[in-house]
């Protein structure tokens, strides 16, 4: 077979996969919403630990349950990723040293000189501070990405993009 | 005889008419919505007060829409009423006058 | 000698100062949209509602009778709640400034204030050195003169606040009453009007700058409330006008239609409701997205919005930063499957790629994702014979492009990037219509087009001709190869959605493939770490994705770092053997574009 012709042959094997979903069980609402209910619980875990830490309030703070196409077979499929943020304004010097060890149980590690990053079996955090601006401090946390077809789930109205949520 | 309505025409403007209390309504819970949190509180109260009044001069004009499209509606339909002892067709025409939202 | 030493007064505590400039603008754009409303209902009332369908004489006179106050009555709303909404955008505004200035005053009452305590520390005991007493004498001088600015500043700062309040107050006192409104507004002519009946009737932009440039500033916020649409997607008004228009039009959208029934819904208003949606996440979803190097939320800016173009594939545009006054501007066109609904994994490529530019030193930078041209999606896809529609949206997309350069008078460093169907569409604005843009990325590219033989053609000089091309992307394989079009094969043979429009790609026969040696333009390394071994549809939509090669690279294009972009062996086509891709055997990397 040429190169080209298995560039014909690798769509229509893609085509096939796209088109052999099946319908949207209650399993997959149940899935979207553990892991929301995961994501907010360790969220606030951490929020708590980093009040103290930083010595300020969270400030901003949003989740978001919106999906991305990451798929190339068909934009009907879509990730989609519980994530909440939000940010501190703190006079702490080293902010990410010091929740690096009030945080030790979640396996801290630098991923760059202003990043850190934490896991908590599937999910992930990471706090981040910002060259330009000073005393700030990022949070954010999200569960692993869930493909499901969009088209089957779009009026579930567990969607939000940016809305505020609650972390006390 | 000629009938005294156009229905297709008055069924239109109605329905505009309804569409159009429809925005009023929008407009009335969107001024609702108008937080006065950003404002210093010698500023606020009055904002509070401005949005209540604008609510209400929304949702009032939203009735008078209402109203218009009803007040049409009904005008046509007597007027059917009337043209329909001399004329079948105008009784053939009545039901296509009604209220769709 | 007797030195006399004056201890500087403390400095008078800053007042507590919770207002909040920006949460102000949006009940003023709430204020603008929910005026907008009422201009429409005036203009109906004036036009459409005389069409009455009665023809009996008196009834129908009763009925123009009645519908004369409404529609002047709706007019006048519309202009008092105008005017009141303006004066609260622009109190906003001075809230904003405001704050900045009460941050400064905070910072210096508390320096001065340790001065102070200093100073008095050091008074006592007072020190016996005649030097050390002059020295004193003069600190304190100086600490007094300086509280006594500070204390200036105040009293500045609080005059500000008081008139700027008052200006506000007097504005929403004026316009209380339905019968102050008929008062001072019934019958007003609307400024909106003679602006609109100035504008230039052809669409060059820069004639439409000029037009909104010569507007006074009550002419121009008639217009945006009044004339939403047309501010709104004109070429040659600036993004910041255009945006106060979109935001008018969509959020008018979202609370119209969302507080309709949904049973109640035309298939129009459904489709209108559905596009606004869409458009809402990818705003909501910029909004909520920071910038890696400040920590601040970006500030989403509406550069098109017509929810109902392309037969209701709408179309939308939406920038991350300030296409005003940005230095590196990008403009991001989609390809495949691409109508409005589609805003949402839009609009976070445009994140990306922000943040991505930001990361690698961009000071200034806004990238725009701009749905604007009928792209192939759904049932579109299947009558994708030619490429017709990559012809006419790059007609659309230079437009575009020609209306960014006019709206700014500055010199500022301007990128198009195409993915997929979006870079034939980039490659048909270059090679057809020359517009202003000093860089080209074309991205998984199916072809450049029929009439770009090389990147020469595209009329900026190959060197600013970029390409990423994943050597295992199958769309980046179906632009022509030297002397075969890999169309014979493709054509007819690939079915299904996006398999379907990409056989078509590839049985169109969309030009020459970018990234081969002979077409002369400058190919970058854009491989992924998680790439497919054989070539796959999921590597052609891996381009904009955090920590990849091709993201960094675009990064360093967008910022005009020529000498970052780390360059990719081109592919080259021997005529006894398929094309050589020299990026296949290479080991993707993942460089850092987010800082985590």
């Amino acid at each position: 077979m040429t190169a080209r012709a298995s560039v014909a042959m690798a769509a229509a094997l893609m085509i096939l996969v796209a088109g052999g979903c099946g319908a949207v069980n209650d399993e997959t609402y149940a899935k979207l919403e553990r892991q929301r209910d995961d994501v907010l619980g360790w969220a606030r875990d951490l929020s708590s630990v980093a009040e103290a830490t930083l010595a300020a309030s969270p400030e901003d703070a949003t989740q978001s349950y919106d999906g991305v196409a990451r798929s190339g077979a068909s934009d009907r499929f879509k990730s989609y990723k519980y994530d909440i943020q939000a940010r501190f304004i703190t006079e702490q010097q080293d902010p990410l040293a010091a929740l690096s060890d009030d945080l030790a149980s979640y396996d801290p590690t630098l991923t760059t000189s202003n990043a850190l990053r934490l896991s908590h079996g599937e999910l992930t955090a990471f706090f981040q501070t910002y060259p330009k601006g000073p005393g700030r401090v990022g949070m954010f946390v999200e569960g692993p990405a869930i493909e499901i077809d969009h088209d089957q789930i779009r009026d579930w109205d567990g969607f939000v993009v940016g809305e505020p949520v609650d972390l006390q | 005889m000629t009938l005294h309505v156009e229905p297709g025409k008055v069924q239109s403007t109605a329905a505009a008419w309804d569409t159009e209390n429809l925005h009023l309504t929008a407009a009335a819970k969107q001024l609702h919505g108008v937080g006065t949190g950003g404002f210093t509180p010698t500023v606020a109260s009055l904002v509070g007060q401005f949005v209540e009044a604008w609510e209400a001069i929304a949702t009032e004009s939203a009735r008078v829409s209402e109203s218009q499209a009803d007040g049409l509606r009904r005008t046509a339909i007597d007027i059917l009423r009337t043209d329909a002892t001399t004329d079948i067709n105008a009784s053939l025409v009545l039901s296509s006058i009604k209220e769709l939202r | 000698m007797t030195i006399t030493i004056s201890l500087p007064p403390k400095p008078s505590e800053t007042p507590e100062f919770t207002a909040d400039g920006q949460k102000v603008r949006e009940a003023g754009t709430t204020l603008r949209t929910s005026s907008s409303i009422f201009d429409d209902h005036g203009s109906f009332a004036g036009g459409k509602a005389k069409e009455s369908g009665l023809l009996d004489g008196r009834s129908a006179a009763a009925y123009a009778q009645a519908l004369s106050p409404v529609g002047k009555h709706a007019d006048a709303c519309s202009l008092a709640l105008r005017a009141a909404a303006n004066a609260v955008l622009g109190h906003g505004d001075e809230l904003v400034d405001l704050r900045k200035r009460h941050q400064q005053l905070e910072g210096d009452r508390e320096h001065l204030a340790r001065q102070v305590d200093a100073l008095i520390a050091r008074a006592n005991p007072l020190p016996t050195d005649e030097a050390e007493l002059q020295i004193l004498k003069s600190d304190c001088e100086r600490c007094s003169s300086q509280v006594e600015a500070y204390e200036s500043d105040l009293v500045s700062w609080t005059e500000d606040l008081e008139a700027s309040e008052e200006k506000v107050a007097a504005a929403l006192r004026d316009a209380m009453t339905e019968q102050q409104v008929d008062q001072k507004y019934g019958g007003v002519a609307d400024p909106a009007d003679a602006a609109r009946d100035s504008m230039p009737s052809g669409n060059d932009p820069k004639s439409v700058k000029a037009w909104w440039d010569g507007l006074t500033e009550e002419q121009r916020a008639a217009m945006t409330a009044a004339y939403p649409e047309i501010v709104g997607n004109t070429d040659g008004i600036p993004a910041a006008a255009r945006s106060d228009a979109n935001t008018i039009s969509l959020d008018r959208d979202l609370a119209e239609l969302g507080a309709m029934p949904e049973d109640q819904r035309t298939d129009d208003e459904r489709t209108r409701y559905d596009n606004a949606r869409a458009a809402e996440e990818a705003r909501r979803r910029i909004s909520k997205s920071i910038d890696p190097i400040t920590g601040e939320n970006y500030v989403p800016q509406i550069y098109a919005y017509d929810p109902m173009a392309f037969d209701g594939d709408g179309a939308v545009a939406m920038a991350v930063g300030d296409l005003d006054t940005a230095d590196n501007v990008s403009v991001n066109v989609p390809g495949l499957t691409t109508d409005m609904e589609a805003a949402g994994d839009n609009a976070q490529n445009a994140i990306n790629l922000q943040q991505a530019a930001a990361f690698e030193g961009g000071t200034s930078t806004a990238t725009m994702f701009w749905i604007g041209y009928d792209a192939p999606s759904g049932a579109d896809s299947v009558g994708v014979a030619a490429e017709g529609m990559a012809t006419a949206g790059g007609e659309r997309l230079a437009d575009t492009l020609d209306g960014l350069n006019a709206m700014r008078s500055d010199d500022f460093h301007l990128t198009a990037i195409g993915h997929s169907y979006g870079s034939t569409t980039v490659s048909h604005a270059m090679t057809d219509h020359h517009p202003g843009a000093d860089d080209v990325v074309l991205l998984g590219s199916p072809g450049a087009g029929d009439d770009a033989d090389s990147a020469d053609d595209l009329g900026i000089g190959s060197g600013h001709v970029f390409v990423g091309t994943n050597s295992e992307d199958l769309v980046g394989r179906l632009g022509q190869t030297g002397w075969v079009s890999p169309a014979a094969i493709g054509a007819g043979v690939l079915t299904g959605p996006l398999g379907g429009a990409a056989a078509q790609m590839a049985g169109a026969g969309l030009g020459h493939n970018p990234a081969e040696d002979d077409f002369g333009a400058v190919r970058f390394q854009a491989e992924s770490t998680s790439r497919g071994s054989i070539p796959n549809i999921d590597d052609h939509v891996k381009y904009y994705d955090h920590d990849t090669e091709s993201l960094a690279n675009m990064a360093h294009i967008v910022n005009g770092q020529y000498d970052e972009v780390v360059r990719a062996g081109q592919v080259h086509d021997p005529w006894y053997r398929d094309p050589v891709d020299p990026e296949t055997d290479r080991t993707p990397t993942s460089p850092n574009t987010d800082g985590r």
